[in-house]
């Protein structure tokens, strides 16, 4: 028979057992690619979960499903006996694989180039080093041909794919350690100097490396696979006779003493995940070793990924070991026909492998903090809870499905489906503990379907059962989130929102909302001046002219007021009554050389009084509003002070004092700034809901704003403290830290639900400042007699006429 | 003694015993006062349901071949010898009397069938 | 006296096929009763639902006294229960299985295993995938009947081993009914089970056929072969149930259950009639005419003459 036909129908055949490998492989990398924006910054796990992670899984399964599982379901001795040539069932072997890889390269390459393409710089880190792209590519392609490699090698040698599976991964630890000492050294020796070039050396050294490696693995492979399939051997393997009829001894009488059922139990749950287990132990103790010995000299984070992956791995087999040694050959039936009840047979087979677990998610542990910082917070819980749902993952895999390397295969993919939910407690970091119940769901899963497991139960309601105990962990860890977020949400007033957008349509209307503003920047702090302290004083002695003049533009600038602290603190201190604290020196030098500190003094409280007076119908929004408050506190502060009277003098004092807003006034802008904005607010949330911003106030945790709930709550929350904020204007501001306030930051604070922005940006908090009252005592004060001895001009020369008349 | 059971001649199991039983005490396999084994070593050693050899073992008794010795099991009786003679005898006939049928149906006449019976004899 | 296994109106069905459609009876202690049937009569699936481990769509079943969808741990470890294909730890050795299964039971468990495994000369340091088939099934038994339960069932236990083993599990079943206890056989070998069995239950296509002590059921089935002149004579239908016919040229073959003197006479006297000759069937002929043969078109209401298809 001709050699293409045989090899076509081989083709197919191997290729049907590796395809739905490579689907998931794809279909995951798919999905991680839709999901892309809607997830937070730092993209580059995703990245290494691309190229990283999905080619080296596929490159790690797939010679245990065409080898291992022939193996295993003893077609393996069947197809051996057709006339088939070894030369061209490895063929077949390789060439699909080889197939099946590329097709995953190219997914995932893909994937990459297109999220890169669109914006996405976040792969710094991770591994692909700048300029560096190709030779990274090939290191990391050749290290995924190696793997394939040496799963040959190991599964034409080990009978068992999970043995096989297990023992690939120290070998390629051992590999790929040895391939950056010896080609660092290398590239050392070849160039002595530049850095890059010897980075880029080495790269391509590695990819060098790897590549005679996997030559040297698939030749070994080849000759493995050829004795197994020449060499005659029974059923099984064994080259002497299974059941040679040796002549009956009996056996030596024996202790009659019978164990306690839970000792036989875990006893036979030992014996049976023995060797399992000691392999786990012994990948853990190579980790440990990795990470205390080569760790300290090398942070690369591709090593911490590399050994966190390793452990992971380790732990993701522990987990199928638990119920998958009882799963081969249908052993737990044995369990089942003696009437066991599952609650005995399911902790003595978890207990074990969880004792072993412990120290695994250690070593993790230890892995992951050579690069992350374990005092940020909940680091280590996270870590912790990441090593426990790889864990009860796999133990349900490993119960579910009855082929080791496909549980195991299974288990890691939906372990990183799982961590996609991660990304959710990247926005909701309170609720952290919903990652509990999962887990907890995933344990539970299995001691419900341990019955039906042991029964050999394997209809629609088993298989139903399982996927369902997964969605309710997935649903245990989202649905406190939503409950939690739907209860905390104010419930909606139509007819309030009706009446207010009424009486908020007439104040836009009635008057422009934006005028011509110019926003200035200034960098001067108190408490560093900076080296471009000259530049930005004249900036400022420009935008004071700009609004004294009236002109066409109005400067704002939101860090004013904190500036215009420190300058008048520096422009009052030169009264010779100031000691200790003088001004800096600079500030203090250059006012008096551009005018004199008393002039700065007078046009920066003009300035401020100027603002307060023309930000209102400028511009209503509720930021500028709060602006204008800020100023104007600014400003009472100032003439509270008795200096300030001394270095003004009394008339000009008294003018500024009276262009200070009446109540009414106040309360009139801030209203208006307050109706328009929400206006403003509901118009621009129907064209663009994901960027919102109220008043001036930007919304910028886009993570959650994707998702559809979060703006509904947003606004019901924007109205609500938009009504409290009202309510309390109408009736008067209350008290500072009274509960009405309170009530009204709180409001605004779970509106904005961004802890960066309420912090410093809390819209209507000076509100509370009493202002009312200060002003009507600071008139107060006017109306009384000058103190004795000042001069009714004071030192601050003529007053300049107003820019306009609008004071009380 | 030793038994051969049969499943498929179309005799009953029990039936086979009782003969053989029969048989070896005519034949002085089995002496008078000799125990025969009891129900659930016979049943164990031939492989069959004991409520069968029970029912056979019942069959001898009332055929007074076997009697129950208290405390021991079942023995010969001494009496039991010329009785499974003629059991014996009895059984012989309806085996003769079954063939000497199947001939007549053959077609042969009783002329044939005596000196078919004639030669048989001279034969043996 | 209480039946052991007391089924009632016993329904399951898969997909397309109907394993169990009404089936009824009651196992009372101390017998060997055998269950025959074709593959996919609906064997198995009764075992598994005396056992627990399958739940009838209808019906009951009651195993002990006790219910055996509700209680069937209970029933199981009560039960010594050999499936057909039994799961063993095959990395343990026949000692340490023993030990290990004897946890589970009340003491003497491990000194009756070790009577048996010598009884039964299974070498006791080999691991048990190393054992012969024979050997493995041995070990199954001999840890189902370690702890002397007042129920043994066994689901084709000796198929496919060597008459030798064959021959031990029967001398094991013998003795348990010897001893008074039950033993519920579901089996193939149709020669083993004529040797052991009292009674006899035959299913085909998920109902029952037969349900006879297996004495009586042999005594009560004829079969009759009747030599016609010609291929078109008709004869008088038996007063018994036909459970099969066939004919051939001119011999009609018929096994008929409670096959009178008189249906015989009748017979005799029809017209076309050459000779009629009636023997005692093997259980193994019963169980083919049961499950193979065709019956009658139509039921035998009225003795009189009619056309025999």
């Amino acid at each position: 028979m001709s050699r293409s036909p045989i090899l076509a129908r081989l083709l197919w055949k191997d290729g049907w057992v590796i395809w739905p490998l490579a689907l998931a492989l794809c279909g995951i990398a798919v999905l991680l690619y839709l999901l892309v924006p809607l997830l937070p910054g730092n993209h580059s796990p995703i990245y290494s979960a691309w190229l990283l992670l999905f080619p080296n899984l596929f490159a790690l399964g797939a010679p245990q499903l065409q080898v291992g599982q022939e193996e295993e379901s003893r077609t393996f001795y069947w197809t051996r006996s057709l006339p088939i040539p070894w030369r061209t069932a490895f063929a077949s072997n390789v060439l699909t694989a080889i197939l099946g890889l590329a097709t995953v390269w190219i997914v995932c390459g893909l994937a990459t180039y297109l999220a890169y393409r669109s914006g996405d710089f976040s792969t710094q880190s991770s591994f692909a080093y700048q300029g560096m792209w190709s030779a990274d590519l090939y290191r990391v392609i050749t290290f995924s041909g190696l793997l394939l490699g040496l799963g040959y090698l190991c599964s034409w040698y080990f009978r068992s794919p999970i043995v096989a599976l297990i023992a690939v991964v120290p070998i390629a630890f051992l590999s790929v350690g040895l391939t950056h000492l010896v080609n660092g050294w290398v590239a050392d020796l070849l160039l002595g100097d530049s850095s890059a070039d010897e980075l880029r050396l080495e790269i391509l050294l590695i990819g060098h490396t790897n590549i005679v490696l996997t030559i040297v693995y698939a030749a070994i492979a080849a000759y493995l696979a050829r004795r197994r399939w020449t060499m005659p051997e029974n059923e099984g393997g064994r080259t002497s006779p299974a059941f040679a009829p040796t002549a009956y001894r009996p056996a030596p009488q024996l202790a009659l003493f019978k164990p306690s059922p839970t000792t036989a139990l875990l006893w036979q749950a030992a014996r049976q995940s023995s060797l399992a287990v000691l392999c786990v132990v012994g990948v853990l103790l190579l980790s440990l070793v990795a990470v205390v010995v080569i760790g300290h000299y090398s942070l690369s984070h591709d090593f911490s990924v590399m050994v966190s992956g390793v452990v992971l791995f380790a732990i993701a087999v522990l987990g199928t070991v638990t119920f998958g040694g009882d799963h081969a050959r249908e052993r737990h039936r044995f369990l089942a026909e003696i009437g066991l009840g599952r609650w005995q047979v399911w902790w003595t087979r978890l207990l074990i492998p969880l004792l072993v677990a412990v120290p695994a998610i250690a070593v993790f542990c230890a892995a992951v903090f050579l690069v992350e910082n374990p005092r940020e917070s909940n680091a280590t819980i996270i870590v912790v809870m990441i090593g426990l749902a790889a864990f009860g993952i796999s133990q349900l895999m490993g119960m579910w499905i009855r082929r080791p390397a496909v549980a195991v295969g299974l288990g890691l993919m939906l372990f990183v489906i799982a961590m996609l939910l991660g990304f959710f407690y990247e926005a909701y970091p309170s609720f952290l503990w919903t990652g509990w119940l999962g887990i907890a769901a995933l344990f539970l899963a299995s001691l419900s379907m341990c019955r039906r497991w042991m029964d050999r139960d394997r209809g629609a309601v088993y298989h139903g059962g399982m996927v369902g105990w997964l969605g309710t962990a997935v649903v245990a860890m989202l649905l406190p989130i939503l409950a939690v977020r739907w209860w905390t949400t104010p419930a909606a007033m139509p007819e309030w929102r009706e009446r207010t957008l009424a009486a908020a349509a007439r104040v836009v209307d009635a008057q422009p909302t934006m005028g011509n503003v110019r926003y200035i920047n200034v960098n001067y702090r108190s408490y560093y001046p900076g080296p471009t302290l000259r530049q930005d004083l004249e900036r400022l002695q420009e935008a004071f002219a700009e609004a004294a003049d009236g002109g066409q533009m109005f400067p704002i600038g939101y860090d004013l007021p904190q500036v215009m602290d420190g300058l008048l603190e520096a422009a009052r201190s030169s009264a010779p009554r100031d000691t200790v604290r003088g001004p800096v020196p600079e500030v203090f030098a250059h006012m008096e050389s551009t005018g004199g500190s008393e002039k700065w003094y007078a046009d920066l409280l003009s300035f401020a009084l100027t603002s307060v007076e023309r930000l209102p119908e400028l511009r209503h929004v509720l930021r500028d509003a709060d602006l204008a408050d800020q100023y104007e506190q600014i400003v009472v502060a100032e003439l509270e002070r008795p200096e300030s009277r001394q270095i003004l003098g009394e008339d000009r004092w008294r003018e500024f004092v009276g262009r200070l807003r009446t109540i009414d006034e106040r309360r009139e802008d801030r209203r208006a700034a307050l109706l328009a904005s929400y206006w403003h607010y509901v118009a621009e949330d129907r064209n663009n809901p994901l960027q919102l911003s109220l008043g001036g106030y930007s919304r910028w945790s886009w993570r959650t704003q994707a998702l559809g709930w979060e703006r509904w709550r947003v606004r019901r929350w924007m109205e609500l403290a938009t009504r409290i904020s009202l309510e309390q204007l109408e009736s008067g501001v209350p008290r500072p830290r009274s509960p009405e306030e309170r009530k009204r930051m709180e409001a605004w604070a779970e509106a904005f639900d961004d802890q960066e922005t309420v912090r410093y940006l809390q819209p209507t908090r000076y509100w509370n400042t009493g202002l009312d009252r200060r002003v009507e005592a600071l008139r107060e004060l006017g109306r009384r007699a000058p103190a004795a001895g000042s001069d009714r001009s004071g030192r601050a020369g003529e007053p300049e006429a107003s820019a306009n008349g609008s004071g009380g | 003694m030793r038994f051969s059971i049969d499943t498929s001649n179309g005799v009953p199991i029990y039936e086979q015993i009782v003969r053989q039983v029969t048989f070896a005490v005519a034949e002085g396999v089995l002496v008078s006062g000799q125990m025969v084994p009891s129900v659930r070593q016979l049943s164990t050693t031939l492989a069959i349901n004991p409520n069968t050899i029970a029912r056979a073992y019942q069959q001898l008794q009332s055929d007074q071949v076997l009697e129950s010795l208290r405390g021991r099991g079942l023995v010969v009786r001494a009496d039991a010898a010329p009785r499974c003679d003629a059991a014996r005898q009895a059984i012989l006939a309806d085996r003769l009397r079954s063939v000497l049928s199947e001939a007549l149906h053959a077609g042969l006449s009783t002329e044939q069938l005596r000196e078919m019976f004639e030669q048989q004899i001279q034969n043996l | 006296m209480q039946p052991v296994i007391s089924i009632r109106d016993l329904k399951k069905h898969y997909r397309d096929c109907k394993a169990l459609d009404g089936v009824s009876f009651d196992v009372p202690p101390g017998v060997v009763f055998a269950l025959l049937g074709e593959n996919g009569a609906g064997k198995t699936t009764l075992i598994k639902t005396l056992t627990g481990f399958v739940r009838p769509d209808g019906g009951s079943a009651t195993v002990l006294g006790k219910d055996s969808s509700k209680y069937s741990l209970e029933i199981r470890r009560k039960i010594g229960y050999v499936s057909d294909a039994p799961a063993l730890y095959d990395w343990m050795r026949p000692d340490e299985i023993g030990w290990f299964t004897a946890a589970f039971y009340p003491e003497g468990f491990l000194q009756r295993y070790h009577e048996l495994i010598a009884h039964f000369e299974v070498p006791g340091g080999r691991k048990i995938r190393q054992l012969s088939k024979g050997q493995r099934a041995k070990v199954a038994l001999a840890l189902a009947i370690a702890h002397e339960p007042e129920l043994l069932i066994l689901d084709e236990p000796t198929s496919g081993l060597d008459p030798v083993v064959r021959r031990q599990f029967l001398e094991s079943m013998v003795d348990r009914a010897a001893t008074g206890r039950t033993v519920l056989l579901s089996s193939h070998q149709i020669s083993e089970v004529e040797r052991v069995a009292d009674w006899i239950a035959i299913l085909h296509e998920g109902k029952l056929r037969i349900l006879q002590p297996l004495s009586e059921l042999k005594e009560s089935v004829a079969d009759v072969t009747v030599t016609l002149a010609d291929a078109m004579v008709e004869i008088p239908l038996p007063s018994g149930e036909v459970l099969s016919q066939s004919r051939s040229g001119r011999q009609l073959h018929m096994m008929v259950r409670d096959f009178t003197d008189e249906d015989a006479a009748a017979i005799r006297a029809a017209a076309g009639v050459v000779s009629i000759d009636r023997r005692h069937p093997s259980l193994e002929d019963i169980f083919v005419a049961c499950t193979h043969g065709t019956p009658p078109a139509a039921e035998p209401s009225v003795n009189h003459a009619r056309q025999v298809v």
